[in-house]
């Protein structure tokens, strides 16, 4: 693997030599060579390179970007993800030479943006920043039929991730989210537990898994969003609530009306350090954190992908974008295509599998 | 009154140069907004978002609070003028507001709306200023009970709201009931009446089936009629209302500014019900309820009061928690945050010139929109005067142009069409929109609230009864029932002797 | 009978039933457990319960006088909702610019009963004034057809 890694970065560094030059083509073939014999992925290299060869030629033909990209947003505008994407497009259009533009196409939890996404052409000018749902809808399709599959689309770059926190009312006969969870295992259906998305969603999901894991029975109230769970949260109306960005909830940690009891993702964060992770207070969702991957419809010639790969990790090492993450409470998140590959794998067993378990549930009516 | 100090230093951040005139920017950009129909409050704070940025944040957020109040002095113009509402809120002023047009006093109705909307937005700001902290967590007391109760209250005013035909009013009303129901079931995950369109997963849309049943079905009724050359022939009376007219509106512009307030401060809540319940309450306590529908004045005052001073005090969740009552708001609220601000309690001593420079804008900004508006009376008016042919197609592509801007989603311009064509039918066959809209906007969060009380209490009906201010709720709903059914079957008992 | 009160009625009737139809699909549940279809169901039974009543309470009243007839422009209706139809499909293809000035020039001309030259340029400076306005004072990105506008 890290052969094959190697001979393409090696192969891409030569997309800046003259295109169609003998050297070039020389230099590439030889550049298999070896990796083929050192490497038990010598098929995997052999396409690698070819590949990036045959992006070389194809990048040859007309320099990309020739004209504006448009970075397709699957939230609301105005949102935590908007302005995240802005702040990156500001970024990618100076490194690039073109302008970026941003541009929402919310609804129907984002499948409506992944529909135009897995439909658009295929010129590397639109690039769309999905999260699980849109990305392998078809884990989803009990609950939502999806109009596309992910074989339509291909991924890029991830670019962030969004941290969820548990919060609980203050109040609460509980300090911490094993007291919580010990609590509820003494008093069954007692814990007033909201969820802030619909069935199936990657975010009920990790709340499912966590009271599966902890084996509790709790009450769980359905909100129509995370604004409606803390307004709930604030009147006393539920005990806790989880799927709620920590943006939306540090202000009422810090004037104590609220606990944030413990956020789902791999370690803390640095602006609330006292906050635990999932893991650490013993239960493991194992659903990966939420994710914020950029893709491109299949079919999009590899240079224009490898550019705007290569413009996303370097916008990201920007100390411009880090301060405007750092200030806005965005966690930059830079995924190559193996890691992502890696994580669209982890997250498709485990949702399935989740969602499988979802759906032997008894049906409440 | 230990809010005076303060609020004198929030003028000093307000009555800066440069914060005045992102204050007028935002009140114009937010006038200019409501005007146009389809686009609202929320697509207009969306496109200001990435310029704020870069503004000094107080100055930012001065600006987008502008565009939000702002906008609801813009809503009404179109509706008294041409009959189709800039926004949700002003969807009622089209009954009264338009029927003065036609009868040559726009002017008047324009005015009283532009005088309503200042003073109910002035009583909604000190509201904030002085009761923010208290109100605020008097808001929170409402749970999912409350709002039952609160929804059960408010689907009895809509029976008022019915015209001449109570079965038809109520067809219509439980027609809108069922729209609101499209969409995925929050319990369960299901879509419902979706059909397999994407865009129904998220419910049928406010805004399109608004400009759909208004905007596009007041075009083809007129185009069906035959055109007219303009919409008023020749006579427009004076531009300002007369002493009689503010004999007749002062009492719906207190009412409105009342209830106004009371429904701006529950999250949720909003300011399409306030506009809709001062008008049902205007209607009930006239003592010549037959004006209304025909260009009575206190139809336009009301309903114009009540939904500036329910804006202003969506303010007050939201300075005072943090908390988003309605999508302008909660884009507002990504504002503050994407400026390094979370609204929270201790907002007011963390970030002192921020909010009480924004309380203090908003008085500054109110006064301003009382001064652009009034003589854009004299402007706005000669809209009237522009031949019918011309002033239609461009009504029907701001339309168009709104409701695709907002989500830019083709599936919206559809439901769009689809309703103009309902409505016209629907006109056509003698129903009423009114109920239809009003129970649209109630139905999600009816059956939401019923549905979770009872998840909380395991299926316990009682739920309802045994918290004070559900029960107090409900035993008000039940004596508006009372009241309103009782006349009406009285009339029917004569009725079906004969 | 009225004629025109009960056939809108039954077709209300109608709908109530689908409602009704739909929402028994849906799972009702019980009162105590509302499923995701009682609602709905409810609703649909009040329409076919009220229109039902209206229907009925009209079939038996003396016949009203007859309204004086407004279908004299049903042709102008047809092409506005035609014309409507033809910018939402439209629209994201051929970019504003083209499609607005094409709804505008049918427009003004059908409603106007002038001649295309005044068609035209009306709808040459409207198209012009509204592009101004989002595309380049409000930067709201107007879709662009291939042609770049």
């Amino acid at each position: 693997m890290i052969d094959t890694v190697g001979v393409h970065d090696r192969a891409t560094r030569l997309d800046r030599l003259p295109a169609n030059s003998i050297e070039r083509r020389g230099a590439a073939f030889s550049a298999i060579g070896p990796a083929a014999r050192r490497s038990s992925f010598g098929l995997v290299a052999l396409g690698a390179a070819a590949f990036a060869l045959w992006a070389g030629t194809v990048g040859a033909q007309e320099s990309f970007p020739s004209k504006p990209v448009t970075l397709l947003n699957p939230l609301p505008a105005g949102g935590g993800v908007d302005t995240a994407m802005r702040g990156l497009a500001k970024e990618m259009a100076a490194i690039l030479g073109q302008p970026v533009l941003v541009e929402s196409r919310p609804g129907a939890g984002g499948t409506i943006a992944g529909e135009f996404l897995a439909k658009a052409k295929p010129d590397g000018y639109l690039m769309g920043l999905l999260q699980s749902t849109q990305a392998i809808p078809e884990i989803y399709a009990e609950f939502q039929k999806p109009p596309y599959s992910s074989a339509e689309i291909s991924p890029v770059v991830r670019y962030m991730s969004l941290v969820y926190a548990m919060p609980s009312r203050a109040g609460a006969p509980w300090k911490s989210f094993s007291e919580m969870i010990a609590y509820a295992k003494a008093n069954p259906n007692k814990v007033r537990w909201g969820r802030t998305v619909g069935l199936g969603h990657p975010l009920h999901l990790v709340s499912y898994s966590l009271m599966k894991k902890a084996g509790i029975q709790v009450i769980e109230v359905p909100f129509k969003g995370a604004a409606d769970a803390i307004t709930a949260l604030l009147g006393g109306h539920i005990d806790v609530a989880f799927g709620v960005s920590t943006t939306a909830i540090a202000g009422h940690v810090a004037a104590g009306r609220m606990m944030a009891l413990a956020i789902h993702n791999p370690a803390r964060l640095p602006e609330m350090p006292d906050v635990p992770t999932f893991k650490e207070q013993g239960i493991d969702p194992g659903v990966p954190p939420v994710y914020n991957t950029f893709f491109v419809p299949k079919g999009t010639p590899p240079a224009a992908v490898k550019v705007l790969h290569d413009a996303v990790k370097k916008a990201i090492e920007t100390p411009a974008l880090k301060e405007f993450a750092a200030k806005n409470g965005i966690l930059l998140y830079y995924g190559s295509e193996a890691d992502v590959a890696q994580e669209l794998k982890q997250d498709r067993e485990v949702s399935s599998a989740l969602v499988a378990q979802i759906l032997k549930e008894p049906k409440k009516e | 009154m230990d809010a005076l100090a303060p609020l004198l230093h929030g003028f000093g951040v307000a009555l800066q140069p440069m914060n005045l005139l992102y204050c007028f920017l935002g009140v114009l950009g937010g006038t200019l907004v409501g005007v146009l129909p389809g686009l609202g409050p929320q697509s207009a704070i969306v496109l200001l978002l990435p310029a704020a940025v870069y503004l000094d944040p107080v100055s930012a957020i001065i600006m987008l609070a502008g565009v939000y109040y702002g906008s609801m002095y813009g809503g009404s113009t179109t509706s008294i003028l041409v009959n189709i509402p800039g926004e949700g809120a002003s969807v009622v002023t089209c009954i009264d507001g338009y029927q003065m047009a036609l009868r040559g006093r726009a002017g008047p109705a324009l005015g009283i709306a532009a005088f309503g909307s200042f003073i109910a937005g002035t009583f909604g700001i000190v509201l904030l200023t002085f009761g923010a902290g208290p109100i605020g967590d008097f808001a929170l007391r409402f749970g999912p009970p409350e709002y039952f109760a609160l929804m059960c209250l408010c689907l009895v005013v809509l029976i008022s709201l019915t015209g001449l035909s109570l079965r038809k009013g109520l067809i219509a009303a439980l027609a809108g009931l069922s729209l609101g129901t499209v969409g995925m079931d929050l319990v369960t995950g299901q879509p419902r009446f979706a059909f397999g369109v994407p865009t129904l997963m998220d419910g049928v849309g406010l805004i399109p089936v608004i400009m759909g049943l208004y905007g596009v079905t007041e075009v083809l009724l007129n185009v069906e009629a035959g055109l007219k050359h303009t919409l008023v022939g020749g006579k427009i009376g004076n531009l300002m209302p007369s002493a009689r007219d503010w004999k007749d509106a002062a009492m719906p512009i207190a009412r409105g500014s009342l209830l106004g307030s009371a429904c701006g401060i529950l999250p949720g809540a909003g300011v399409v019900l306030a506009s809709f319940l001062s008008y049902a309450v205007e209607r009930k306590v006239s003592r010549h309820p037959e004006r209304f529908g025909k260009g009575a004045i206190e139809g336009v005052a009301g309903p114009e009061s009540a939904n500036n001073a329910a804006a202003q005090c969506g303010f007050i969740p939201l300075l005072a928690l943090g908390i988003p009552s309605n999508v302008a708001t909660a884009i507002l609220l990504g504002a503050f945050i994407l400026l390094g601000v979370q609204p929270s309690p201790v907002m007011m001593m963390t970030h002192p010139d921020l909010f009480w420079g924004t309380i203090a804008s908003m008085y500054v900004g109110n006064a301003m929109l009382l001064v652009l508006n009034l003589p854009l009376i004299g402007l706005w008016v000669q809209v009237l005067r522009v031949p019918y042919a011309l002033l239609f197609p461009l009504i029907l592509l701001f339309c168009l142009l709104g409701v695709y801007v907002a989500g830019r989603n083709v599936a919206e311009i559809w439901i769009m069409i689809g309703f103009g064509v309902i409505g016209y039918v629907m006109k056509r066959t003698g129903y009423e929109f009114a109920p239809l809209v009003l129970a649209m906007v109630i139905a999600p969060i009816f059956e939401n609230a019923l549905r979770q009380s009872l998840i909380l209490s395991l299926g316990d009906p009682t739920i309802f009864v045994s918290r004070p201010l559900s029960a107090t709720l409900l035993a008000l709903a039940a004596t508006v029932l009372v009241a309103q059914v009782l006349p009406r079957l009285r009339a029917l008992k004569p009725a079906l002797r004969e | 009978m009225r004629a025109g009160e009960v056939v809108p009625a039954l077709a209300w009737t109608a709908i109530g039933g689908a409602i009704c139809w739909g929402a028994a699909g849906l799972g009702l549940g019980s009162a105590r457990q509302p499923g995701p279809g009682l609602f709905p169901f409810v609703l649909g039974a009040g329409i076919v319960l009220l229109a039902t009543w209206h229907a009925v309470a009209n079939l038996v009243a003396a016949p009203a006088e007859a309204p004086p007839d407004r279908h004299a422009n049903l042709g102008q209706v047809a092409m506005v909702v035609g014309l409507l139809c033809f910018f939402a499909i439209a629209i994201e293809p051929a970019g504003f610019v083209a499609c607005a000035f094409v709804f505008f020039s049918a427009m003004f001309r059908v409603l106007s009963r002038r001649g295309w030259p005044f068609a035209v340029i009306a709808s040459a400076l409207a198209t012009g004034s509204i592009y101004l306005l989002f595309d380049v004072w409000l930067r709201v990105n107007l879709p662009r057809g291939s042609w770049g506008l």
